[in-house]
Formats: structure tokens, sequence, C-alpha cells
């Protein structure tokens, strides 16, 4: 207690307070106690008075010994005082034990209390059944309680899981365990039995990790999401990051790639409450790391997210919401290899529908008719009449019609993970071994892309004494990509835009035509063009001892160290490639260099260092009094990072067999290098008080000191408390007799947070190289300054509130989650383009400007019932969130429609297109654009003018971020065989098909022109024809000009996003026991599963586009089928 | 365990040594405030970032593209809304930066106007001030005048503002700014040697001010700012001009390689090395050599190159902005590129000429064309059958070449000089001295057009035609007609592109088409100012009449 109080103390005693005092007090504490002599199996105990029950609990806090009883079993016995120093359990138990008539049985770290005579009466009409209790394992169960339905009469299971009970004939057993399913038996005829019990996941005893820590689900008060390691691997992506879409409430996650190595998801909490950086805070065992979608799915024991005050311990990074990932230790056993295969194949959920050759060439003559604007000529066809016919029939060569998009895109992309593991403990180890391994190829004909990934971790426990426990986690990956030069990005741009009549060869030869760019989208799938190979590896190591204070109970003090490394190594060899020409006049083919390659080869290296360090000193203190429950947390946390980055390249190699930097083009002034290094740190101080009372009514305290690099000294630390309760109604007399009722809570929170993502220094006046000149034929260097600095530069911050409600009906038949949440950002990062003007000349800096209001609410029903063999779940999830910019730097807008303020963050202004104006007549009787004209987009007048201009457009509120997120989940299982099914979807959604503004390529999409390359089917049906009756046309003509009237920002090309979607299903069977165990197996499952199998509804069927993607060039989504083997000895 | 206890301490130890400071960082690859302003080598640096305010020509989106030189195929920067009279004050934003000036000029003038607060004080020798005060002055003056072009009057700043001041500041006088440019050139031009030495091309010069202070006044004169004609402000042109007349420079005897290289006639250029170059080559090279022939030559352009051997133009314009040849120009239209001014052979890459060892074939179904059938990329090629030839290196093809292009960018030089003078001469009513130095320009040795000897209207044409055809694609000819106040009949005009047709026969069919009609309102004669710029200054920036 003392300690507790010198630590606080000095944790008062000033505001601006330096780490290191705090450090020596925590670690001298540390030191000088690791030379107290104990082991396990020895206690203190001073107690008076107590009742037997409360002895066993005293007993659980000193040792690792779990009590198994009865409380029939105890009730009425006499209370127990005792007083003991450093005495055997054995010898105590065995004394207080039999005074009681009551005896013990010791099986690993359980203690079973039973009566110490069994004997049941024998009379007539009753019979003897006996057998053994064992969990899915097969491991048996101590302490299980049989009990004879509607009766007292029952009896535990013995230290092999073995009962006997004497029962009336005909009678129901109830066989339960903590933790377990209870399960009903009809006696019958039979009375030797096997019964085997089932986990119950629902159950409340579940322990949730929260930040810095664990806690029951029962006492929680905040927040916080869920998802299980065994349910992101049923989800067979390779990139784990969506794998937690429409499992976790709250949390939005969308897909925009399926590259190999390249398909990170999306991820937000509650979705996007700031105007800027909304990316949530990830942990990976209580470490800020990246590389979440390219964890090991084996290895992760569970997924937390902190969604509300929950989160507030983490401060200044905790506003976006904070996902904890923890991954798996040991537990005491033997030792338990396990080995998994994983066979997938992966094929896109949807390819764009790329209009025919005829419809191709029906638009090229459209343009020519409708653009020729002289009208003293006759406008030059594209293809003459017989050319169109030739079109229509598509058979002749020249004429006929290519999908590049199936010609280029396998059908069928395997990929495996493969995983081995090993896991343990004995009295003073435990040890959890994995090793895992990815192989993916890319989805191109052809491709070279490839993608490896070996994991391997080692997460250790070793008991060093009494009470101190240290453990060593080392992670490490090794991942390499191979890809070509040119981006997914550029290959489907290409794809894209491939004329459907165009052909890859020369007819009849292997020789390459040169297409769009004078080059050939063969050459750019494979390495003839040039590759990049791109090789991570990362080291992540934790080191941490616990040490439960002896002579302070509940005190335990946590230092912990971490170190990670980084290391990135891309090489990228742009090489010459080359297609043919076709000679006019002699019908040769020449060879001749691309259109977008070098006629040499050069060379790029680059690597890139970050490493980090990250320390933390923590003491824990849980203490009880009575019916009054505290835990104290205090602590200490500083992470420093470093960066370096280097690149070299060259040009002009004479030869490509030697990829190397000492090789290639001697001309210096060609050659470029460059050299960046970066530094960052943090200081944290943070604390944490829990109160009960009886587990009924729980409060939690929170406070954090957070300092970070990024702030200018007069304002680095900033403060974050939260404070919470909840009330277990369900605890109440009141409320116990309701039966069918097992929990109900209600749940309250606030917390401030902070996001402190932004730019480094922003408070320094910095000068960069750059903007170089050039005199006398020479470079000369320039330097400019950044930006103007913001002295007074801060974090954001957020307040949060939150109520919940928690409740359990008919055990698990009904459970019900329910939160609201309201959370304010202020002081959000922006910079103040809208109201600086231009000639201020200012570059701006990040000033802490705007306010956000996010809004929402996460409902979750599950259900949970077993019937027989048969036990089934379903649950399922919705989530609303939508934000509401209260103030950002937005200038006086032309009219009040067009006011962003107010309006959900990311809203855009975009004409409202009403229809097709259908000919010169109908263009006439209606406002337009001075450029538009017959089978362009008539836009809305909106403010009545009788002008069409800026001041027209509508604000689209739906953004590419859903407001509403739904999933839901179903399993089945039965004997052997398992089910699961994910169903999960979004709304209140946009995907806006034109890209930012001012970006060039933004019109490939609306746009329709021969000149410019392919075009969706979509976009041709339906569209204005010059000369034809347009009445019916719902698409615009097609336009030679890349940007013109109706490929801008307007509301055409808006498709909405929602969508709902069979995301995963699965199919397992468990082989049963007794044959595993003749192969000398403990245990083989067999799966097959599915992602992304097909959407239920979405907008995007006809345009062959998946509707979580958010550009119209994307490597899709991938929809996978996997076939799986796991087997454990 | 005594062991344990000290191997755990001294791990610790090591671990918090120093942990108080840990906050306390410095950017890694970034200059601080106190190392910047105390060395004047880093401030020479400094000096050196702030030429690229100057807004060269190799673009992608040539100012061509929006007068009736060149065509752009893509209308990325909204050439087709500026031609078609649709320009508004959202839209401007669209512009290439050349014509979207504000924002970046804006930028650099802080920047440089930054240099002359935080100077005052740096230990610099005398020598060293002059040259970096007066390169940035030279500078400063040149983004006020290219701002002054595009926008009319606008507002002078000269102090540095800071966040969370009071911003509003209304637009200076077109004269006010005239005097603000001339005021700084004439003290930068004492700061400067009039020429720099050899191992300094590129820096900006006493001769450069003097240019730039000769073509804003020149422009100052123009119908469209001086409405009355005032003849002190040509007087005050012409005496600019002339202080540049017969000193250091010369013109070139080749007219094509003078955009290739450094050489005489040249008073001020921005130079590109291997490391600090465009994609000019391959942006605007023929597209059956896979070049994107971005920026394509039109027809009006073509017609205003005259016949060689008669000196007159090859077409009449008509009054719906059509061409009808005038045969007797000897113009033969069967034969439309024989007979012209040399100049034109130098500039336009069109059907016939050789380049890079190949004949341009832009007639239906060659090369260079789009109908083209033996592979390539065809969707880029010219919509004028014409390609870009001023400016480029024949040695770089557009693609596979490891080598970029090194021609300069002239901002200034001795022809334009020779052309100010002959039309300030001219409006000031001496037209034999216009006329000396207009032939003076046709005489170049590779160019030898016959003189003019034309007087009055027809002179002044002349004078016209000459520009538009000696500086074509120089980034004159937007201004020019802006400035003539002729914008309202030539902006009007059509734009006419080449549809040439191969017969059976080998022989081809000529036709000039109509590509685009254009627009232009008196408005049009400024750029609007983006209309957020008006709204920020809350009011006190006014927009220019009629947007």
């Amino acid at each position: 207690m003392n300690v507790i109080q010198n630590v606080v103390k000095i944790k008062c005693k000033s505001t601006k307070f330096c780490g290191t005092n705090l450090l020596l007090v925590l670690s001298f504490i540390f030191l000088t106690t690791i030379s107290a002599n104990a082991q396990t199996g020895i206690v203190n105990l001073k107690l008076e008075n107590v009742t037997l029950p409360r002895l066993f609990q005293e007993i659980e806090k000193q040792s690792t010994y779990r009590f198994s009883y009865r409380d029939a079993d105890l009730t009425g016995k006499e209370p127990v005082t005792v007083s003991v120093k450093e005495q055997s359990l054995k010898s105590l138990l065995t004394g207080i034990l039999s005074k009681r008539n009551l005896q013990y049985q010791v099986s690993g770290n359980k203690i079973l209390i039973t009566v110490s005579s069994t004997q049941s009466p024998k009379s007539t009409g009753k019979k003897e059944v006996s057998g053994v209790v064992v969990d899915d394992k097969g491991e048996p169960i101590i302490g299980a309680n049989i009990i004879e339905k509607g009766t007292t009469n029952g009896i535990m299971t013995d230290a092999n899981g073995v009962f006997s009970l004497t029962v009336t004939a005909g009678a129901q057993i109830q066989v339960s365990y903590i933790g377990y399913l209870s399960q009903e038996i009809n006696v019958g005829n039979k009375s030797d039995f096997q019964i085997i019990l089932k986990e119950d996941l629902h159950t409340l005893e579940e322990v949730v990790v929260v930040g810095y820590g664990t806690r029951q689900k029962s006492t929680l008060t905040g927040s916080v999401s869920s998802v299980k390691g065994t349910e992101i691997m049923k989800s067979p992506t390779a990139n784990i990051s969506s794998a937690f879409a429409g499992r976790l409430p709250g949390v939005v996650v969308n897909s925009r790639s399926g590259e190999p190595g390249g398909d990170d998801a999306s991820i937000l909490v509650r979705g996007r409450g700031t105007t800027g950086d909304s990316s949530p805070l990830i942990l990976i065992d209580g470490v800020e790391r990246p590389g979440l979608g390219q964890l090991n799915p084996n290895d992760i024991e569970s997924v937390n997210v902190l969604k509300d005050s929950e989160a507030a311990i983490y401060g200044s990074r905790a506003s976006n919401g904070v996902i904890v990932v923890t991954t798996k230790r040991g537990v005491k056993g033997k030792p338990t290899i396990n080995f998994s295969y994983n066979q997938t194949f992966a094929q896109p959920t949807r390819n764009p529908k790329m209009a025919d050759a005829y419809t191709f060439a029906s638009v090229a003559n459209e343009i020519r008719i409708r653009e020729h604007a002289d009208p003293n000529t006759q406008p030059v066809m594209a293809y003459t009449p017989e050319e169109m016919e030739k079109f229509r029939v598509g058979t002749e060569s020249g004429y006929t019609s290519t999908n590049f998009f199936d010609e280029m895109i396998r059908n069928w992309t395997p990929q495996h993970r493969t995983n081995l593991s090993i896991s343990g403990g004995g009295d003073r180890v435990n040890y959890f071994l994995s090793l895992g391994e990815l192989k993916q190829n890319g989805q191109f004909e052809g491709s070279t892309i490839k993608y490896n990934q070996y994991n391997i971790r080692s997460n250790i426990d070793v008991k060093v004494a009494h009470g101190l426990t240290a453990s060593l986690d080392v992670a490490g990956q090794y991942d390499s990509r191979h890809c070509p030069y040119y981006s997914a990005y550029d290959l489907i741009s290409h794809i894209f835009l491939y004329a459907p009549h165009w052909q890859l060869y020369w007819p009849g030869t292997d020789y390459l035509q040169p297409l769009r760019g004078d080059q050939n989208i063969v050459n750019m799938i494979n390495d003839n063009a040039g590759w990049h190979e791109i090789k991570n590896s990362k080291f992540e190591g934790n080191l941490s001892l616990k040490w439960e204070v002896p002579w302070v109970k509940g005190l335990a003090l946590t230092a912990r160290g971490s170190y990670d490394a980084r290391f990135k190594y891309w090489k990228t060899f742009q090489t010459p490639s080359y297609v043919y020409n076709k000679d006019g006049a002699t019908g040769e083919y020449v060879k001749r260099l691309d259109g977008m390659g070098p006629a040499k080869a050069s060379l790029q290296d680059r690597s890139d260092m970050p490493s980090s360090i990250y320390l933390l000193l923590k003491a824990d203190y849980s203490h009880s009094f009575g019916d009054h429950n505290l835990d104290l947390m205090l602590g200490y946390e500083q992470t420093q990072t470093k960066g370096y980055y280097l690149s070299a390249s060259k040009p002009e190699f004479e030869s490509t067999s030697l990829p190397i930097l000492n090789v290639g083009g001697t001309d210096k002034t060609k050659w470029g290098i460059e050299g960046y290094g970066s530094e960052f740190a943090r200081q944290n101080y943070l604390g944490r008080l829990n109160y009960d009372y009886k587990g009924k009514y729980i409060l939690q305290g929170t406070l954090r000191v957070d300092g970070s690099s990024n702030f200018p000294k007069n304002n680095r630390f900033g403060y974050f408390p939260s404070f919470s309760a909840a009330w277990r109604l369900s605890e109440e007399s009141f409320m116990k007799n309701m039966d069918w009722l097992n929990n109900l809570k209600v749940r309250a929170s606030w917390g401030m947070m902070g996001n402190d993502k932004i730019d480094n220094f922003q408070y320094l006046m910095t000068y960069s190289y750059g903007n170089n000149y050039v005199v006398n034929n020479m470079d000369v260097q320039g330097i400019y300054e950044t930006r103007v600095p913001n002295p007074n530069v801060t974090w954001e911050t957020s307040k949060t509130w939150n109520v919940g409600l928690d409740a359990n009906l008919w055990n698990g038949k009904l459970g019900v989650e329910f939160d609201y949440f309201r959370s304010m950002r202020d002081d959000i990062l922006g910079k103040r383009n809208a109201t600086v003007p231009g000639y201020t000349g200012i570059t701006l800096p990040d000033e802490n400007i705007a306010s956000v209001l996010n809004r929402g609410f996460e409902l979750v029903l599950t259900h949970y019932n077993t019937a027989g063999d048969f036990t089934y779940s379903i649950s399922g999830n919705l989530a609303f969130a939508r934000n509401e910019v209260k103030f950002i730097d937005e200038a006086p807008a032309a009219e009040p429609y067009q006011v962003k303020t107010g309006n959900p963050y990311g809203s855009e202004l975009y004409y409202d297109a009403i229809g097709i104006f259908k000919d010169e007549e109908h263009l006439a009787s209606y406002p337009h654009l001075s450029n538009a004209g017959p089978g362009d987009l008539i836009f809305r007048d909106t403010n009545g003018d009788g002008v069409i201009n800026e001041k027209d457009q509508i604000l689209i509120t739906k953004t590419d971020i859903p407001e509403m997120t739904f999933g839901l989940t179903g399993t089945v299982q039965y004997k052997g065989f398992d089910l699961s099914v994910l169903l999960q979807g979004q709304e209140r959604c946009n995907v806006p098909m034109v890209k930012g503004k001012g970006n060039i390529y933004s019109n490939f999409f609306s746009t329709m022109s021969d000149t410019w390359g392919g075009f969706l089917q979509w976009r041709a049906d339906g569209r204005w024809i010059p000369g034809a009756d347009n009445s019916n046309a719902t698409m615009p003509r097609a336009n030679s000009a890349n940007a013109n009237v109706n490929s801008g920002y307007n509301t055409h090309w808006i498709r909405n996003g929602g969508f709902l979607r069979l995301k995963n299903l699965e199919i397992g069977y468990t082989l049963p026991k007794p044959i595993v165990n003749k192969m000398g197996l403990s245990d083989i499952r067999i799966s097959a599963s599915g992602n992304n199998l097909f959407l239920i509804y979405d907008s995007m069927r006809d345009l062959g586009y998946d509707p979580e993607t958010n550009d119209y060039w994307y490597y899709s989504i991938q929809r996978t089928i996997n076939f799986g083997v796991n087997v454990t000895f | 365990m005594k062991k344990i206890k000290y191997i755990l301490y001294s791990i610790l130890s090591v671990l918090f040594l120093n942990s108080c400071n840990i906050l306390d960082l410095k950017p890694l690859d970034k200059l601080s405030d106190e190392d910047v302003w105390n060395d004047p080598s880093l401030m020479q640096l400094y000096v050196n970032s702030c030429y690229i305010a100057l807004p060269h020509g190799f673009n992608q989106y040539m100012q061509g593209s929006y007068t009736d030189e060149l065509w752009s195929r893509s209308n990325d920067y909204a050439s087709q809304e500026l031609l078609a009279g649709a320009l508004d004050p959202d839209n401007v934003n669209s512009l290439p930066t050349h014509l979207n000036y504000w924002g970046t000029a804006y930028s650099n003038i802080r920047k440089i106007n930054t240099f002359f607060d935080k100077s005052q004080g740096s230990p610099l020798s005398e020598e060293q001030r002059n040259g970096m005060l007066g390169e940035l002055k030279f500078l400063r003056a040149y983004i006020y005048a290219h701002l002054l072009w595009c926008y009319g009057g606008v507002p002078i700043i000269t102090k540095v503002y800071e966040l969370n001041e009071d911003y509003s500041i209304p637009r200076n006088s077109y004269e006010e700014c005239v005097n603000f440019i001339v005021t700084e050139l004439e003290e930068a031009k004492s700061m400067l040697p009039d020429k720099q030495p050899a191992n300094q091309t590129g820096r900006a010069s006493g001769d450069a001010c003097q240019a730039l202070m000769a073509r804003v006044l020149l422009y100052w004169a123009s119908p469209l700012h001086n409405p009355d004609n005032d003849m002190a402000r040509w007087e005050r042109a012409a005496k600019a001009i002339e202080k540049l007349i017969d000193t250091r420079y010369s013109l070139q005897d080749d007219y094509e390689s003078i955009f290739l290289k450094d050489n005489d006639e040249i008073i001020f250029a921005r130079q590109f090395t291997q490391s600090n170059s465009t994609v000019f080559s391959m942006v605007q090279g023929r597209s059956g050599d896979g070049g994107h022939g971005t920026m394509d030559p039109l027809q009006n352009l073509v017609n205003s190159y005259e016949m060689k051997a008669t000196g007159k133009l090859p077409c009449v314009e008509q009054s719906d902005g059509t061409y009808r040849p005038d045969p007797t120009s000897g113009y033969d239209p069967q034969n439309p590129y024989e007979g012209r001014d040399p100049r034109f052979y130098a500039s336009i890459l069109y059907d016939g000429s050789v380049w890079q060892g190949r004949e341009t074939e832009t007639f239906k179904g060659g090369r260079d064309n789009k109908d083209y059938t033996g592979g390539g990329s065809t969707w880029l090629a010219s919509e004028t059958s014409y390609y870009l030839r001023k400016f480029l290196d024949e040695s770089i093809p557009p693609t596979g070449s490891s080598q970029k292009p090194t021609s300069p960018w002239i901002f200034f030089r001795y022809a334009e000089v020779l052309l100010n003078y002959a039309e300030a001469k001219f409006e000031l009513g001496d037209e034999d001295t216009a006329r000396k130095y207009l032939n003076m320009v046709r005489r170049r040795s590779s160019v030898r057009m016959p003189d003019v000897t034309d007087s009055g209207e027809t002179l002044r044409k002349r004078i016209r035609n000459e520009r538009r055809v000696e500086l074509a694609l120089e980034y004159h000819r937007f201004f020019d007609v802006r400035r003539w106040k002729i914008a309202e009949e030539t902006e009007k005009k059509p734009l006419i592109s080449m549809e040439i047709i191969k017969e059976d026969d080998q022989t081809k069919k000529y036709t000039e088409v109509i590509k685009f009609r254009r627009n232009f309102y008196p408005k049009n004669y400024y750029l609007p100012i983006p209309r957020t710029e008006v709204e920020k200054s809350l009011g006190s920036i006014e927009q220019n009449p009629g947007y």
C-alpha cells in the first residue's frame, strides 16, 4: 500500500514531471523483491471468520490453483479462521477440510472439493448411472455438476471426469460446468454415459482485452466489439483485414483492392468522425505496429475494438477508436502440435462489362457526325457502312470483339497458406510457437505477380520465481513481392481502355502489336517491360516482466520493452520491351521499341529502415474489502521511432542480365541519389481506477497525460480523462428470481480523447531542399520555405458520450447489446484554404480549426441454442454512424444549399443531372451551359436564375464511406459438422465514378470516345445518337474530348454503394475421435469455405463492378474458394 | 539472485537514460531559420529556387492552344471552354499554370518578400546583396507583369503576410502596377550586370530587366490599355526598347536552332539539364513515333506563313473565318506546303516533311494519322494533320531515349526587341523606321523573306503578322490579340484543321475543315479572377467586369 501511495504522490507532484523518477522508483521496487523465495503451493493467509468459498478465493489469489465445488456441499459449514505464513497448501487444506467432513483432490491446477463420505442411499425404483464428462478436446472435466433434474440429488465429477449417481428410473440428469453449455440427458435404459460439454462462447465470464489489461465482460463499462481468431480464420483471405467486415459491429471495413501484397482494407471505427486522418490506432500485443493485414490469422487470439471512452486510456491517439490485437499464448498442458493447410482459388468478384466492337465503331461514327462543325463539308466517317457491317457480323479479323478483361484475367488463381504451431506449458514455462507461410499469385494471364509471406512467432512465458513472470515474444515476418514494372492500376487502366476490336498479336503471328502507348498489355503483364522486387523483413520483440509483489497483496508491477525494426528493400528494373509494326507497303513486320519504356534498362534501388523502441512501466493493484472491489492501474509509457530512407538509380544499362547498381550508365548527370531521415517520440502517463460493489455497481475513471514531439514545447502535454459507469440490474435482489433474465446491464461513459496524426514539426519554420534551377547549363540547388509554421498546433480532441445496454435472456436464447454514441470532435487540424486568400501567398500549415459531430448506434442481437446434437447461433449486427461538420473553413457559399457545414464530411458539389437534351428545341427550352448541345446532360437550374453555372450544383451528402453497415452470422453444429454463414452489407453510401476535381484521369469513365479507348456497355446502352429517335435516351452522347459537358462532377455518374453479400460460408467436419485417435492424432478437421461468394443486391451489377470499390480502375477484390485441413497432434 | 538484480538494473538504467528529453527533436532533413539566414550560400540557394516562378512554356498544354495557333486534343485544361468564351470564375482554375497563374504567382511573391525581410542583417557582402536582391526584384517584377497581362491590375503586395492577419487589400490599377514594375526593374537593373558572365547565364541580368520593362511599356501603350492612344506611352516604350538595340545581341542566322541551345539572340531564357528537364519531346512528338502529339498546330497558323516568293499570304480570310486561296500569292492548294516562309518548315511538321529520318504521314491512314492500321497509339494522332517542330530537338525521339530535352525556354530574344521597336515606331508614325526593323527580322539569313514596303493600316497588319509568324508558339499571341484589342474579331473565327486524302494514284487531296467554332466576348480581354479568391478577400478584391 505504501508503495502505491508513493507512486501516486510522484504522479501528482507536477504536471510537467519527468518520467525518470517514476521509472526509478518502480524499477527499484521491482528489483529488490526478486530475491523473495516463494514457490507455488505456499500460502500466507490471515483470515477471520470467513466462509469456505472466501477462503478458496483468497488461495486462488495467491496461487494458480482453482477450486471446484458444489455450493450445496459447503453450505452450513463452520466458518474458518486461519493465520498462517509460508504454509503448504496441502497441509492447510487437509486440516481445514477434514474438520468439516470434506475432502479434496488435486488435478493440474484444479482442486476439487467433495463430501468425504459419498454414501448414496439405495432404494427401490432407483438405478445407478455413471459416466465420464469431457470437453470437446476430450480432456476430462473435473468438478462438473451432475444433478437429477428436479431434485437436489447430485454429485460432481472427479479428477478423471468420472461420476456415478443413483437416480430414479426414467429421470433426466443435468450436466453443467461453468463456462460450458449445460446438457440435459434422458437416462432411459442406459447406465453408462460419455458426455461431451461444449464451451459456451457466450458466457458472461468472457474476458475482453482492454487498454493495458483485460476485463471480464460482465464488469465492462465501455463499448467494445470483439472477434476471436477462430472467427477470422473462417474467412480464407490472404489479408486478414478484410475478414473483419461484418464481424465487428461499428467497424466499417471496405476492401478496395485485391492485389496480392497491396490489399489492405480500409478500416474505420464508427465511420468518419473528423475531417483529418480518421484511421484508428492499431495495437498488436500492446504496441502500435503496422501490418495488421499481414498477421498470421492462426496467431491471433482475439481482436477487440475499443469504440468509446474505453479507448481514452490511449489519450491523444484514441479518437478514431483503438483496435487491440492479442496473439495466442501457451497454456499449461501437454504440447499441442497443430498443422493446417489451406488451398485457395481466387477470382475477381466482377469484371467490368465492356462495350463490344460494333457498339465501339458505332460510337466512333456518331462522334464524327455530332461534332462535325463545318456545314460546308461532309464529316469523314471513321468506318464505312461496309466496315460497320463487318463489325456487326464480327467474324472477320480486325472486326471481332474481344473482352480484354476476360482475355487478360485468369478465371481461377491459386494461393495457399500453411501453418504449423506448437503450444503447451509446464510448471514454469508456457509457450506458443508458430510458423506460417502464404503464397499468392496475380490474377493476370501470364502474370509474374507473386507474393510470398512467412511469419514466425514465439510467445514464451516463464515463471521465474514465485509471482514473477517473464515473457518474451518474438515475431518475425519476411515477405517478398514480385510484380511487373507497371502497377496493377496501370494494367487495369490499359485493359479498360483497349478498344474491343484490337488484337494483341498481328493475325497469324506471335508478333505483338503496338497498342495503347505503342505498348502491348502482354509486355506489361509479364516482366518484359521490367519488374519490381519488394522485400520486407520485420522483427518485433517484446520483453516483459510481471511481478506480483508478495508483501502487498494485489499489487503487480509490470515492465515491458519492445523493439521493432523493419527493413524494406525495393528494386525496380525497367527494361526495354518490343512490339512490331507492320509496314503498309511491304507487309513486313518490323521490330521496334515500345512507346513507354526506355531504349536501355534503368535500375532503382530503395531501402526504408524504420524502427521503434517502446517502453511501458505499469503498476496494477486490486483490493477487495467486503463487497467493495477496487482496481488501480498506473503507468508510464514512451515510444521513440526513427526512419531512414535511401534511394539510388542509374539509367542506360547496356545489358539486362545484371540488375545491380555498380553496372549501368556512366553519365553521372543521369544518376539519382536520395536520402531522408525522420524522428518522432511520445511520452505518456496513464492511470485507471475501477470500483465495483458486489459486481453490481461499476465505476471506472481514467486519466492519460500525453506528450508528443509533434507539438511545440509549451503545448506538448495533453490531458485526457474519462469516466464510465455500469449497473447490473440483474444482480439486484429484486430481479434475482426472474429466471429468464441472465444478465441485464446498463452502461454510460464519457471520455476525452485526441488525434495527433499530423505532419511533423509544423510548429517550426523549416526549409527543404528542392526547386532546383539551371545556371550555365548546370544544376544549382534551391531551398524553399516548407510552410508557414503554426506555433500553436496541437491535437484534435473529442468528447465522446456512450450509453449502452447488455442483456442476456433465457440462457442465451436472446442476447442484446445496444450502444448509442455521440462524439464531438473539436480542434480538428485543417488548412484554412477557404478563407485565407491565395494572394497572401501563405503555404498553410494545419490549424486546429474544424469541428465534427459524429453520432450513431450499434445493435447486436444474438440467439443461441442447443437442441440435442444441434447447436446453433444467429447473430445480427447493425451499425449506423453519421457525422455532421459543425465548423470547417468554408468560404461563404454561393447558395444556401451548397453550405457544407452542417452536412457529413466529404459531401461534394455536383450538378444535378435530370435528363438528356433530346434535340435543339429541347436545348432551347431549358437553361444550359454555354457549350452544351443536343445529347448532353440537362443540369437542373437549381436556383432558377435561368443560367446554369456552379451555383446550381447541389451538395451530395452521401460519401464513399457507408453510414450504415450490417452483418448476420449464423452457425450450426451437428455432431462433427459445423457450418457458418456470414452475410455482410452496407447502405447509405455512394460510389462516385468520377475522380477528384482536377484529376486529369477523372473523366475516363464518363467519356465515351473511340479516341480515348474502351468504355462500358452500360455507358453505351440508351445513349443519345445523332439522327436517331432520342426521346427515350438515358445516357448522354459520345464525346471526342475527354473533358466535356457530360464528364465532370454530376449526379449522373454517382452509383449507390449499398449492397448485401454472402461474405463468407464455411462447412467443416471434425473426424470422430476414435478414428482420429487410431491414427495417433488428436484432432482432424477438414473444411471448405468461400469468401465474397456472391452479391444478394447492389447497384453495380450492370457495370460489372464490385460495389466496395471507390475507383473505376482497380484490381478487383477477390472471390475465394478454399479447402483446408487442420490436424492436431 | 544478486546477479539477476544487477543485470536487470543495468538494462533498465540504459533504457531510461535521457528519457527526459526524448520529445525535444529536430527535423533530420530540413533546415531551420537560423541555418538559412546566416549563411550566404544557403541564401543563394533560396534565390535559385525562386526562378521556378517563371512560367516556362515546355508544358503539355501550351498557351498556343488557347489561341488560333494550336489545337488541344484532350481539352483536359479547359481550352475549349476558353475558346468558346465560356470561361468563368469557376472553371478558370482548370487552366494550366501559365494562365491560372494567380496562386503560383502570389506564393512566389511571398517567397521573395520573405527574402527581403529576413535577409536584412544577414552577413552578405555588397556584391552578394546586390546580386541576390537584383535577381529577386527582376523575378518579382516578372511575376507582377505576367499577372498584369492575365488579369489587369492586381494587388501589389510587398509585405509578408502571417497567419491571422487582416488580409483585405484592394486591387491596384493597371497604371500603378506598371509604375511599380518599372521602378523595381530600374532598381534591379542598377544592381545587376547588363549581361551575366558566361558562367552565370540563366540568371537575371540588367538586359533582362530592360527587356521586361520594354514589353510592359509596349503593352501599356497598346490599344486595350491606351484607349486615348496617348503617344507619350508609345514614346516611353520606344525609349525603353532602344536601349537594347545594337548592344550585346544579334539575330542568329539559323532560325530553327535559336530554340535549341544558348546563343547570342537570347536575352533571357530558362535553361534545362538532364536532371532538370521536361517530357516535352514525348508529349509533343508524332504519334507514329510514340509521341503524344498533344498540341496540334492549326491551319489558321499555317495560313499565316507567307509565300516566300511573293511575300503574300497564301489565302484570303473570308468573313466566316474560312480561307480562300489567293492565286496572286503563288499558292497552290494542291501543293499547299510548297514555297512558304522558311520559318514554316522550321516550326511545323506537315504531311511530307522529313523528321528524324522519316517523312511525316498525316494523310488518312498514314503513319501519323489516327486511321493508321500498322499499329501504334493512333488515338494520339494529330487532329489537324500537323505536329509541332519548333523547340523540339530532332536527336531526341519521343520515347525510348534516356536523353532529355535541354532546349532553353526563351523569355526575351532580340527578334522580339526589333519587332517591338517596329511596332512602337509605327504607332508613333515613323513608318520608315518601322519598316527598317521589320525587314531586319525578315532578312535573317535562313529566312530572307521579301522586304515589306507597305504603309498605313496594311503595314500595321504586316507588323502584326510578322510578330505572329516570327514569335509563333512563344506565348505572345494570346496577349497580343488582346492588347491590340482585335480579339473580338480574330478570336471569334473558327479553328481550322486539314484533312488529307491520299488517292489511289498517290495524289493527295487537301480539304480545310472547321474544327471548332469559337466565341469571344468583351469580358474575355481579361481572365476572370478565381471566384474563391474574390470570396476570400471578403469583398476587397473586385472581379473583372462581365464575370
